[in-house]
Formats: structure tokens, sequence, C-alpha cells
């Protein structure tokens, strides 16, 4: 495998958008997070402390923070997708798959090694939740308290599986749709409004199965920080009740994806 | 040993059949044309057999064994299209065909000045020529100095320069051993390289075999006089053993393979008192062969 990354290596380190798009998800996710914390911090001025704190709780003061960040970040994780997707229809568009494997890769090598650079990309994102909640944690701290920094850490874990599911269903798009630009499209159009108004509607009228759906199911997994006023404890208990099966069917899917994508590039003509 | 063999492939695209059960083998150290017009299934089989299509049917062999990946990292295949990264250059793209190959990076300028591009090693492949393309995708099949090699059009996109030196160096590397598996729809390509000949039309395999024996042809003895009608009525007399006929400027006659004596007819004119401006030996060409194989099939 580290062979097959070393090659992977060499396609990637001279091309200008992989390092453009690698930039913007290092950048996006502690700036994301720096500057909500800085909105909600200091939008209510010197003597408001006590009225955020009513309306908002302290979503960024340990043990929360991980929650928040976790969260907060799994809003952006449409930019590692950006890049597993343009890096996989690349191939296809330039038929370099058929390349690789005329000189000699295995399908499976082919379709295995990209999805370990799922798996990093989804490890870098998380990485970058635990050093912005580290350190935005630490900003918000006030200097008398003593804080337990490290509780309330397998929030973490939660963020790592919901990105792993979330750039994996990217790459499941490229692998059988293979052309960038409807790849995109559908993969916007579906995860940011299509799913989500599915969801809403079933909430309402379907006893909300929109939670079987493959995006809204990891999205489940962390609970909203910000909801202190809109979600009552039967919410939270729900969300107790079921995280469990949430994070199952989690872990499910990824397995699902990964198993349709080396089914089917396995069989199809290339 | 037989380097490639083909059993029975079956190959459909929904309800176009590509391939209708097409079996043969390729022997070492031969450079073996599959000919074809545009669309008859040349494409599509090299495809089957370097992985990148799924076969119907049918089965193949390399080097002996079932078809494995590993196989396909000792031989150099240029198919159909140069496939590269658009945004590298050509000797990065290179550096990627050896490191998947297992080849040392060290052979790639080598291999680079053998198709003269190496002084664009460093340009990106998007600002290439369709020619240079072409010439670092043969570059990309000579990395590793495989024994094998397959090569779908290589003269494709070519300048004649460019077709002329290709050409060359397939004589060059069948002369050192290696076996050429050579698709081409260009008739002279396969007539001036091949040692063995497959010809594919609409997916049917019409006849295979080594190129003498699937070419066998007649000699003919292309003449001319100042006065064609009288070296016609002339050259009857020489011999009862050929037919004649009269091409334009020419007359041509049609000798059984290897009977055609130039010294003789050039005597026999000369002493009855014609000179010939032109005499020449023809093979008939491969093209006319060509026809006369695909045309009678396809009335079948």
């Amino acid at each position: 495998m580290f062979h097959l990354l070393k090659i992977e290596w060499l396609k990637v380190k001279n091309y200008r958008t992989f390092w453009i798009l690698l930039a913007l998800v290092l950048i996006s996710i502690p700036a994301l997070n720096y500057m909500i914390f800085d909105l909600t911090d200091n939008s209510f001025g010197q003597n408001g402390k006590q009225v955020q704190r009513m309306l908002l709780g302290r979503p960024f003061s340990f043990p929360l923070v991980w929650q928040t960040t976790g969260w907060l970040s799994s809003l952006v994780l449409f930019i590692p997708s950006l890049l597993i997707i343009t890096l996989t229809t690349n191939e296809f568009t330039y038929k370099t798959h058929r390349q690789n494997i005329i000189n000699g890769l295995s399908r499976v090598q082919f379709i295995s090694v990209k999805m370990v650079e799922v798996l990093l990309l989804a490890l870098l994102t998380t990485i970058l939740v635990f050093i912005s909640a580290f350190w935005i944690g630490h900003v918000a701290a006030e200097p008398t308290e003593t804080v337990r920094q490290f509780a309330n850490t397998k929030q973490l874990g939660y963020f790592f599986v919901e990105a792993l599911s979330y750039i994996m269903f990217s790459f499941l798009l490229s692998v059988m749709i293979k052309r960038a630009g409807l790849v995109m499209g559908l993969f916007f159009l579906y995860s940011m409004i299509g799913e989500q108004i599915a969801v809403v509607v079933m909430m309402r009228f379907a006893n909300d199965i929109g939670r079987f759906l493959p995006l809204e199911t990891s999205d489940r997994l962390i609970l909203n920080p910000f909801s202190r006023l809109i979600s009552t404890p039967e919410a939270i208990k729900k969300w107790q009740n079921e995280f469990v099966f949430t994070f199952s069917r989690s872990i499910a899917y990824v397995l699902l994806y990964a198993f349709i994508c080396i089914w089917y590039f396995r069989k199809r003509d290339l | 040993m037989e380097i490639l063999s083909v059993q029975n492939i079956h190959k459909s695209y929904g309800a176009i059949k590509a391939l209708k059960g097409v079996s043969f083998a390729v022997p070492e150290g031969a450079v073996f044309g599959i000919l074809g017009p545009n669309g008859s299934g040349k494409t599509t089989l090299l495809g089957i057999v370097m992985n990148v299509l799924i076969a119907n049917g049918g089965n193949y062999l390399w080097f002996g064994q079932e078809a494995a990946d590993e196989q396909r990292k000792k031989i150099g295949t240029l198919l159909e299209t140069p496939n590269f990264y658009h945004y590298l250059s050509g000797k990065q793209n290179l550096a990627i065909t050896a490191a998947i190959q297992g080849h040392s990076p060290a052979g790639i300028d080598a291999v680079l000045q053998k198709v003269n591009l190496y002084e664009r090693r460093d340009s990106r492949f998007s600002t290439y020529s369709l020619g240079m393309k072409q010439r670092l995708a043969l570059a990309a099949a000579l990395l590793g100095d495989p024994s094998v090699l397959v090569l779908d059009e290589p003269t494709n996109g070519l300048d004649p320069v460019g077709i002329a030196e290709t050409r060359e160096l397939i004589k060059l590397l069948a002369s050192e051993g290696k076996t050429i598996i050579l698709a081409s729809h260009l008739l002279d390509e396969v007539e001036k390289v091949c040692t063995h000949v497959a010809i594919l039309q609409r997916g049917d395999l019409i006849t295979y075999g080594h190129v003498d024996e699937v070419l066998k042809n007649e000699d003919i003895v292309e003449i001319s006089a100042s006065d064609n009608d009288t070296l016609e009525r002339i050259i009857k007399e020489y011999s009862a053993q050929y037919t004649l006929k009269r091409d334009g400027n020419y007359v041509q006659l049609f000798f059984q393979p290897g009977t055609a004596n130039l010294d003789q007819i050039n005597r026999f004119c000369f002493e009855r008192g014609i000179v010939l401006n032109h005499l020449r030996l023809k093979k008939k060409s491969l093209e006319s062969k060509f026809f006369e194989l695909t045309h009678g099939s396809s009335v079948n």
C-alpha cells in the first residue's frame, strides 16, 4: 500500500489544484471555528457576557468545544470532498485510470488506494478539528477556572466517522458518474439542498425517516451545540437513545460505499 | 512459446457485437499485425487482453498462463489514445509509469531521447502536439525495455518523418527479438513491418497466420515500352505460364509466386527489338488482398 501511495504522490505533488484545495482544507476548519467563536464572543459587547451565556451557553469552552468545533467543521466537509472528486474524476477525464491498469495496477489496487486517500483526508480533517478545538478552548477559558480539556474528546471520533462518510459519499459519486462537473453539481445539489429538504419534509410528514438518508445519518452523530434554546432535554435524550443505532448505521454506510465502489470498478469496462 | 493466445473471445456493447469469437496465437518473436478497418474490433480486442475491458466470453493467456496483473508490468503498451496527466510534464508522467511497473526512473531520459522528445521533457503534456503525445505514449511503452510490446495505431497523428522513424524503431525492436503486437488500419504499415497478420472485420477474424501465407500471391511484372501494343503482341510469345493485363501505360504479367524472371523477360524483349523503358516486380499489394478477403466475407 505504501508503494501505491507513493504513485499517488507522484500524481499530485506537481498539481497546483491539489495544493490549492488542500490549503483550503487546512485553512477552512480553524478559520471557520475561530470566526464563529469570535462572532459569538464579541457580539454582545463587554457588558453582554451574561446575556450571551444565557442565550448560547459557552459552546467554545471545554468540554463543549469538542462538540462545537466538530459540528461546525462538518459544514465545510464539502471542501475535502471537492478534493477527492477532483482527483478521482481527473483519472476518468484523462483516461489515466485505464493507463494505470494497462501498466500493471490491479483494478482493486487502483480503487483501494483512492479509498485510503479518503481515509487519510478524513484523518487530516479530524486532526484539524482537534487543533482548532484545543486552541479555541484555551482562548475561551477564563483565567481563573480549571479546565478538563480532554473530557468529551469522543466527539472527535464522531467527527471522524462523519467526515469519512461524507467524503466517501463524494468518492462513490465520482466512481459511478465519472464526469467532474456532473459529480460536483449532483453532490452539492444533494448534500446542501436535496437531502436537507427531504429530511425536513419527512420530519413533518413521515415519522422522521429522513434520518436514514446517507448524509443525514452521520450528521446526527454530533448534536447541534447552539441549540440550547431550540432543543429540549427530550431532544437530547432522543439523541442519546438513538446514538448507538446512528453510529452503526454511519459505519454501515461507509462500508456499503466501499463495497459498491470496489464491486463496480471490478466489473465494468473502463 | 506463445506470448499471447486468445481463445474464442466475445464482446458486445449492447446490441452491437464487437467481437464474435476471435481466436489466435502470437508466437514469440513475431511482429504480429492485427489489421482491420475502423470499428473492426482491434482496440476492443487489445483492451480485453490488457484488462481494461471485460469480455462477455472466451479466454486469453499471456506467456502461456492465466491472465494476471503482474504480467502487464512486463508488457509495453500503447492503447488507442495517449492517456497522461495533462498537468504534468512528459518526464513526470513517465515517472508514474515507471513507478507502477517497478522500473527505475533512471531509464526515462533514454526512452525520451529514443522518441525525440527529450528537449521537451519538462513541458506539460497539455502543451504537446498530437504527434508529441503519441511519441510520449511510445516512450512509455518502451520504458523498462519490455520483451513484449502492444502497439495500437502507433503512427497515429505522426508526421511522415515520425511515421518512418516509428516503423524503423519497430523493425529495430523486432530485430532485437522482441514480440510486437501491432494493430493498424494502415495496410502498408502492416505489410512493411509484420511477420504475422490477423485480419479482423466487424468482429470476425477472417484469417490469420504468417504474412507470406495469408498474403500468398502472384508476382506481378509491370513493363512498358514506347509502343505498348507491339510489346503486348511480342510478349505473348514469351511463356504460357502467366496471364496478361493492360493497366494504363503498363503491361502487367501475372506469374505464380517466385516464377517471374526479370532478366529473361528483359532479354526476351530486347532480342525481339523492343527496349523496355519500365520493368518492375510488384508483389500484389496487401491492400488488394485485404479488400479481396474482407469483401469476400461480407458477401457471405
